[in-house]
């Protein structure tokens, strides 16, 4: 009796599924700021993992006669005042700055939500974890991940611990938010009476309900973590030179900002790409997971 | 029907009240939700708690799954009292105890297809393999009255009664002993009520299921219920099999909810009640109905009257009757 039943189950299921993801491609295609911040976005990374692969220009050769030459065709974004090709430098910082990004974005997604969760479910661990993290967001983030990275000392690897512990409270905080209110749903409660464990309705009910909020932040920390990591560099807290990263190249810039404007504006350039198109990412993916604000706004 | 399957003692249950400061002192007095209930059910009848809003009749129902945390009192289920138990610890007994919520829609998760709805009470309480547990799945899609189609649907695409069904599907599934209706039909109108009643009624009979059917609605109650307990502010006024309640009505409660029926053939005079209800806080002293009781004497006033057997099987809380 199983197989045909279970085969027409499956057809049934194929069908259903078909129809759904054609909804999906409709409702991702007509949100314009998911779209637009995607592919920007795409395109950064695509020109950062393979140009640099591609050209066989070093970004620390140093050329003492190409010295602060303005963009051409040879350095269609000039040179530094050391002659180091500036197009490469920027996409060997892309990597660097990415990197720390996105590290940065699924550290703190990652230990925020078990943070987050668990605080919603048990109280008293709740009040431990919430006072330690309103602590952690009342120093300002650049200030104590500067304090971090003075404890830690410069490297890439610190400059993402650093930023982890300054973005963890905030997912933790929104993660709790919207676990305490899934958790009072009635679907919640009828999962108790079935004799479902903590754990169970932790990872299997809450979670799923908190994720779409956190993809969105995940978005935002991202570009705040390509920020904030610009300015460590800039200060000197960050990626140590010569490694590239955007913040050290405007960091070296700044001296020669009125005889070279270009060593500034590429690197700045590619930082406010970078944000501006996460965000925006950010923005669409927020309409796209909650289709009340998207109606809203029409 | 000698043994009861599940007895609730002396069930009690208080909400803390404070001050203008909060819970930096303790608590000015308490709200009784549930004052002092004690009732039994037995093997595969049908008990219908009535009573009006508030009268805390979802918060008995809730306690007996350990949703609300009673202050005092015993509910004893295979000579456990279900009270004292921890999460982990009642957690076998589940199997036994199921609940269909008012709300079914809510209490449905949105993100899961109807399938795999079904299958999780199954997989929680480790029963069976994921064939088996199909195969459970779509025979019981088919004894509520939904189709097999509706296995890849999700809740929200289903209509009120066909939620509804599906909440007793989720109910049934993993074979109960008992269930907990809070205002099943509550949400339907009039002629999915009856609908979704026969199915439950039938599938009653079938799986030999007990029911404390908690409504307000005096005639769905009378429809479904063997027996019938009626509540008023936290306590049980009267109790009796549903032909004895209807032919013989004592309380003065009682007699006020059933003469609220529309009725077109009786001329007999309504009885209607005035006043508000009051709050039943610690403080309350008396018959908790003797602030709207057309007959409260001075002793209703002073002393609550307890719950007495006037003749088998009918119990009634009044000092008038009970002289």
């Amino acid at each position: 009796m199983s197989t045909p039943n279970t085969s027409a189950l499956s057809q049934a299921s194929q069908s259903i599924r078909k129809e759904q993801q054609q909804i999906q491609r409709e409702r991702i295609l007509s949100n314009p700021s998911l779209m637009i911040g995607a592919v920007i976005f795409l395109l950064i990374v695509l020109a950062a993992l393979i140009i640099p692969s591609v050209s066989s220009i070093d970004p620390n050769a140093m050329v003492v006669i190409d010295r602060l030459k303005p963009p051409s065709l040879a350095h269609p974004f000039g040179t530094d005042e050391f002659g180091r090709d500036l197009m490469i430098r920027i996409l060997y910082g892309a990597r660097v700055s990415l990197g720390v990004g996105c590290s940065v974005a699924l550290l703190s997604c990652l230990f925020g939500t078990i943070i987050g969760i668990y605080a919603s479910y048990f109280k008293l661990l709740d009040h431990i974890l919430m006072r330690i993290c309103e602590g952690l967001i009342a120093i300002p983030g650049v200030l104590l991940a500067i304090a971090l990275m003075a404890a830690l000392g410069a490297s890439s690897i610190n400059v993402i611990i650093a930023l982890t512990i300054v973005y963890t409270p905030s997912v933790a905080r929104i993660v709790r938010g919207s676990a305490l209110v899934t958790r009072e749903q009635t679907f919640v409660e009828a999962a108790k009476v079935q004799g479902a464990s903590s754990a169970r309705i932790l990872w299997k009910l809450i979670l799923p309900n908190v994720i779409s909020p956190l993809t969105v932040q995940a978005s935002f920390i991202f570009a705040q973590a390509i920020i904030s990591e610009a300015s460590l560099s800039f200060l000197g807290a960050g990626i140590p030179a010569p490694a590239a990263s955007w913040g050290n190249i405007l960091q070296g810039s700044k001296q020669v900002l009125q005889k070279a404007p270009w060593t500034v504006i590429f690197p700045g350039l590619a930082v406010v790409l970078c944000v501006l198109s996460l965000n925006l990412f950010g923005d669409g993916l927020r309409d796209y997971l909650d289709p009340r604000t998207a109606r809203r706004k029409k | 029907m000698n043994t009861p399957l599940l007895e609730i003692k002396h069930l009690q249950k208080r909400y803390p009240i404070y001050g203008p400061l909060g819970k930096l002192f303790p608590p000015k007095t308490h709200m009784k939700a549930v004052a002092d209930v004690s009732l039994n059910l037995y093997e595969g009848e049908t008990y219908g708690l009535v009573g009006e809003s508030g009268c805390g009749k979802s918060t008995t129902g809730r306690s007996i799954l350990g949703l609300v945390k009673p202050d005092s009192g015993e509910i004893l289920y295979r000579g456990k009292d279900l009270t004292k138990l921890s999460d982990k610890e009642f957690r076998p007994l589940r199997r036994d105890l199921q609940m269909v919520f008012q709300d079914t829609l809510s209490s449905l998760n949105p993100r899961s297809r109807i399938g795999a709805l079904l299958e999780e009470p199954l997989i929680v309480q480790g029963m069976g393999n994921p064939e088996e547990r199909r195969q459970k799945v779509l025979e019981i899609l088919k004894m509520v009255g939904l189709a097999e189609d509706h296995y890849f649907r999700y809740p929200h695409e289903l209509s009120g009664g066909q939620v509804q069904r599906l909440g007793i599907a989720r109910a049934l599934i993993i074979n109960p002993k008992l269930i907990v209706c809070d205002e099943p039909v509550s949400a339907l109108d009039v002629s999915i009520q009856s609908q979704i009643l026969n199915t439950l009624t039938t599938l009653q009979k079938e799986m030999n299921v007990a029911l404390l059917f908690i409504s307000h609605d005096i005639g769905v109650v009378r429809y479904i219920s063997d027996r019938i307990g009626v509540m008023y502010l936290g306590t049980l006024v009267e109790e009796s099999s549903t032909d004895e309640l209807f032919a013989n009505t004592l309380h003065p409660y009682t007699k006020a909810l059933f003469s609220s029926i529309p009725d077109f053939k009786k001329k007999e005079k309504k009885v209607s009640l005035s006043g508000e209800l009051p709050q039943y806080t610690d403080e309350f002293k008396g018959c908790v109905f003797h602030t709207r009781c057309p007959h409260a004497c001075d002793r209703c006033r002073e002393i609550a009257p307890v719950l007495t057997e006037v003749c088998p099987g009918h119990k009634v809380a009044c000092h008038l009757i009970n002289q």
